[in-house]
């Protein structure tokens, strides 16, 4: 197996060339070359196709792609290349399972199948900025009250002491540590101290404040989880590098983190399922990792839910659940925000592709394209819980009926999404409680979507 | 007294300004203005000055000096401004001394006074790369065998499995670690493996290498020291501020680290003198230190073993160590190499000066610049540690008397010093000994200080 200096080393001597001559002249030909060799097809009437050799052959296009592209390291103009069977010796010797948490809240976060009945591993809450302290520590303690909670992702803070936090700056690790305590203290007060942590460090944008910010004496344990970014399209810098040299030094879990955007390099569905599936490999192969995050995202849209993301998630997940033993967490960002109806919509939908497709963990998905500060509540945390677990009481093919209802319900407005709430508009600060409107219309949705079929 | 964080709000609140005008239309007339207002003269016949208001006076010139002119950050463009009664305050308020080390090897660091009849505190060895793991180890070994060693300097890698160091890639990581836990496997060898490692992390060139390899597993400890320097002049950037947040952070021992430099904006030996006393001022408040790292160097010959840097090691030793308790060492740079002549009366006259001065510790005198691969030896950190025992309690008279002496055998010679040996040319690595001729050349330099006038006392 190589190590992570032998890829160092691939990085240093692998073959050179400009930026953008590996995003026109190799990464994109490939791309579409794979897609056509493999005859892979979007069919914008199936969101969630139950095809298990189609999905097959989705896994065997994205090893042939990587072995053919690489992947290009910024810092070096080179790319680190692979052959197909050290792509193929990496899937046969990956684990399969990563230990996280402590105590009573020890788990093993492992794999399931496309239609597998066993609830995916259930990560809650996002690392969406909260303006405040206080909104940030409710938060945090009403996704560890979430009794099916299995790991929870933090909120980022965007200020130290009213001073802005600047990426790279003394400011940024002064609010990533703030940031740590603050997590595991609401932890603490919700019951559960052993729960890990899995989106760290949200507040870090930099690779010297996530080193720094690791060091234990500032609360962060190996059994929580560091997430390492890769750059669109399959690229990576030193900063990224730094982080995984650091963590694989001192044994704690690596999550590869990924994002391919659909009209972007990737093209349409059927070349961002293949980069999607990819990305699990280079997750293994460069990372290391022992858990993953993705999420595939529209680049016009900036979502996860539009009809041709929601085939590349069902897609993608079904050829990587089949094939490659990475336990990988699929996240999906919402156009719509919290307090309205389109949001629950989205979500179900998402959740729904991913659930039944495999995915061996599902993530709140993320209200209003993550991007609104403090638009996050518990309350869509408690939904994802409840809709991702009835999901996989489902099968694909009664997904596919159901996702197609609700795509009729919100596709038409992914544009133009309801105004939504922040946390602090619709829950009360201090008992950390939502409110009544809030809870009437969660309800409400709740029992619509049972009468689509759902068992919630 | 203003918090770290206080600080960190004035480089983004502070005056905005570009670097070059800092430099130009700040740092450099505030040199010269102060130097002027403040009678500060330098006298070559005199290396080791014996004048206690003249050391006052440049005290009080330092205070003026920052208090005019702040610290520039780079990353924001802003200066972070101080004011007189907070830059008193803090000197008012440093505890005497600094405790390092672990179990029978933890000492506490205390500070010197002029003439003082204490010896100061030995920080032996260098940070000079090592080109291999076995040499870094025997160098190690070696410095923690000199019993008088009250901590060390580990050498840095710059290779990996053959691969180059790239300062700010992960193979700095692996490197940081590689280099740090070689230093603590040798000094585990030796018998002393509480001996605090003070110059963390030489390895490391940027932040994210210095934050990596301190991780508690890596074998690294908050008694140990972590050196961070200043940009000259009177700079500092993200990077530097970043190490300090996380080692203040984990509570562990900051070094401020100055080397300013003669003949660069600071001036001639009047200015450098100046700056080299406000530098301390600024470990004590901007970064906390545990301790000071300091030494001038000569921006044309690139060591300070000149006369003017020898002048103000000794000026800046008697001011700083008369009106504050920081634990300081100082630090020189020889143009020699190991194995020569030259390095040793370097290397003795830096040790008069800064012993005589008051300095709390001195550090073995960096061969060659510190600039050639396994450019050192344990032979250099020996002879630096008998000839800090043997200044100590010596009268500045004697001193300057004895530096002259010195400066009339190698002054001439420092634009062509030899390079000397590296560590495998004059020592044998299976045993870790000294060659003869290098022994032989200890034992005549050592004979002949002795006829002029040093009283060596092992």
């Amino acid at each position: 197996m190589l190590n992570f200096l032998d890829i160092y080393e691939r990085a240093l001597k692998g073959p050179i060339m400009s930026e953008q001559d590996f995003d026109l002249k190799v990464f994109i030909p490939r791309l579409r070359e794979v897609v056509k060799a493999y005859g892979i097809k979007y069919d914008k009437e199936t969101p969630v196709p139950s095809d298990d050799d189609a999905a097959d052959n989705l896994f065997h296009a994205a090893v042939d792609f990587l072995s053919q592209v690489g992947v290009y390291c910024q810092d070096t103009n080179r790319i680190i290349q692979f052959t197909r069977d050290e792509i193929l010796e990496a899937v046969k010797e990956a684990p399969g399972q990563c230990f996280a948490g402590e105590g009573k809240d020890a788990d093993v976060f492992d794999m399931r199948k496309p239609d597998d009945h066993k609830a995916p591993w259930l990560h809650v809450g996002s690392g969406i900025v909260a303006s405040s302290e206080e909104a940030m520590t409710n938060l945090v303690e009403a996704y560890g009250t979430i009794a099916q909670a299995n790991s929870i992702s933090i909120s980022a803070l965007d200020n130290i002491r009213g001073i802005p936090v600047m990426a790279g700056s003394p400011a940024e690790l002064y609010a990533a540590i703030r940031g740590i305590r603050i997590g595991r203290e609401a932890l603490r007060r919700a019951g559960r101290p052993g729960l890990p942590i899995m989106n760290l460090i949200s507040t870090a944008a930099s690779a010297v404040t996530t080193i720094a910010a690791s060091a234990p004496q500032f609360g962060l344990r190996p059994t929580d989880g560091w997430l390492v970014g890769t750059i669109a399209e399959m690229k990576i810098d030193f900063g990224s590098m730094n982080k995984i040299a650091y963590l694989l030094s001192w044994g704690a879990n690596v999550g590869a983190e990924t994002s391919p955007i659909l009209g972007g390099y990737c093209g349409g569905p059927a070349g961002t399922a293949i980069a999607s599936t990819a990305y699990i490999l280079v997750g293994l192969l460069i990372h290391k990792g022992n858990y993953q995050l993705t999420f595939p995202v529209h680049f016009k849209y900036g979502c996860s839910t539009s009809r041709d993301v929601l085939w590349t998630v069902s897609a993608s997940c079904q050829a990587t659940s089949r094939n490659i033993p990475m336990p990988v967490i699929w996240l999906g960002y919402m156009a719509a925000g919290p307090n309205t109806r389109m949001y629950f919509y989205e979500a179900a939908a998402h959740l729904l592709c991913a659930t039944t497709s495999g995915a061996p963990s599902v993530q709140t998905p993320h209200p209003a394209k993550a991007v609104m500060i403090d638009g996050i509540t518990p309350m869509e945390a408690r939904f994802g819980v409840e809709m991702a677990t009835a999901a996989s009481r489902l099968n694909r093919e009664k997904a596919n009926d159901i996702v197609i209802q609700l795509l009729e319900k919100y596709e038409s407005q992914i544009e133009t999404p309801p105004p939504a709430s922040r946390y602090q508009d619709c829950y009360d600060v201090v008992t950390g409680k939502p409110g009544e409107d809030y809870v009437r219309l969660y309800d409400e949705v709740k029992e619509e979507l049972i009468r689509m079929g759902i068992p919630l | 007294m203003p918090s770290f964080l206080d600080f960190m709000e004035r480089a983004t609140t502070g005056p905005i300004l570009s670097e070059g005008d800092f430099n130009l239309k700040i740092l450099i007339p505030n040199v010269s203005k102060v130097v002027k207002e403040f009678d500060i003269r330098y006298d070559p016949q005199e290396p080791v000055p014996a004048d206690d208001a003249f050391a006052d006076r440049l005290f009080e010139a330092a205070v003026e000096f920052l208090v005019r002119t702040g610290v520039y950050c780079d990353a924001t463009n802003r200066v972070i401004q101080l004011d007189r009664a907070e830059i008193l305050e803090a000197v008012e308020n440093l505890p005497e001394g600094g405790v390092f080390g672990e179990d029978r090897d933890r000492r506490l660091f205390r500070p010197r006074r002029t003439e003082d009849e204490n010896p100061p505190w030995c920080h032996v060895g260098t940070g000079i790369v090592a080109s291999s793991e076995e040499i870094a180890m025997a160098q190690v070994e070696g410095y923690g065998s000199v019993p008088q060693a009250c901590s060390i300097s580990i050498p840095a890698f710059n290779r990996v499995r053959g691969m180059p160091v790239i300062g700010g890639s992960p193979l700095e990581i692996y490197a940081t670690v590689a280099a740090v836990q070689a230093g603590r496997k040798a000094l585990w060898k030796c018998g002393r493996p509480g001996l605090p490692i003070l110059n963390l992390i030489s390895s490391a060139t940027t932040a994210v290498g210095t934050i990596a390899g301190s991780f508690p597993a890596f074998g690294l400890r908050p008694s140990d020291g972590w050196l961070i320097d200043f940009l000259a002049e009177m700079k500092v950037n993200f990077e530097t501020l970043n190490r300090l947040t996380f080692i203040l952070g984990t509570g562990g021992n900051v070094g401020s680290t100055a080397l300013p430099i003669l003949g660069g904006y600071a001036g001639g030996a009047e200015g450098t003198a100046l700056l080299m006393t406000a530098y301390y001022l600024l470990g004590i408040l901007l970064f906390k230190g545990a301790y000071h790292l300091t030494g001038p160097i000569h921006f044309r010959y690139g060591c300070s073993t000149t006369r003017d840097c020898l002048w103000v090691f000794s000026v800046v030793g008697r001011a700083t160590s008369r009106n504050t308790c920081y634990p300081d060492i100082g630090l020189g740079y020889a143009a020699a190499g190991p194995c020569t002549r030259m390095y040793f009366y370097e290397a003795a006259a830096v040790n008069l000066c800064c012993v005589v001065s008051g300095y709390g510790g001195v550090q073995t005198v960096h061969p060659a610049k510190a600039v050639i691969d396994d450019g050192v030896t344990p032979m250099e950190a020996l002879f630096n540690v008998e000839m800090a025992y043997a200044a100590t309690g010596m009268k500045a008279e004697q001193a300057n008397t004895l530096v002259n002496r010195l400066l009339e055998r190698y002054e001439e010679r420092i634009e062509e010093a030899p390079r000397g040996k590296r560590y495998q040319e004059c020592y044998d690595l299976e045993t870790g000994k000294p060659s003869e001729e290098y022994t032989r050349l200890h034992d005549e330099v050592k004979e002949e200080l002795t006829q002029m006038g040093v009283a060596f006392r092992f």
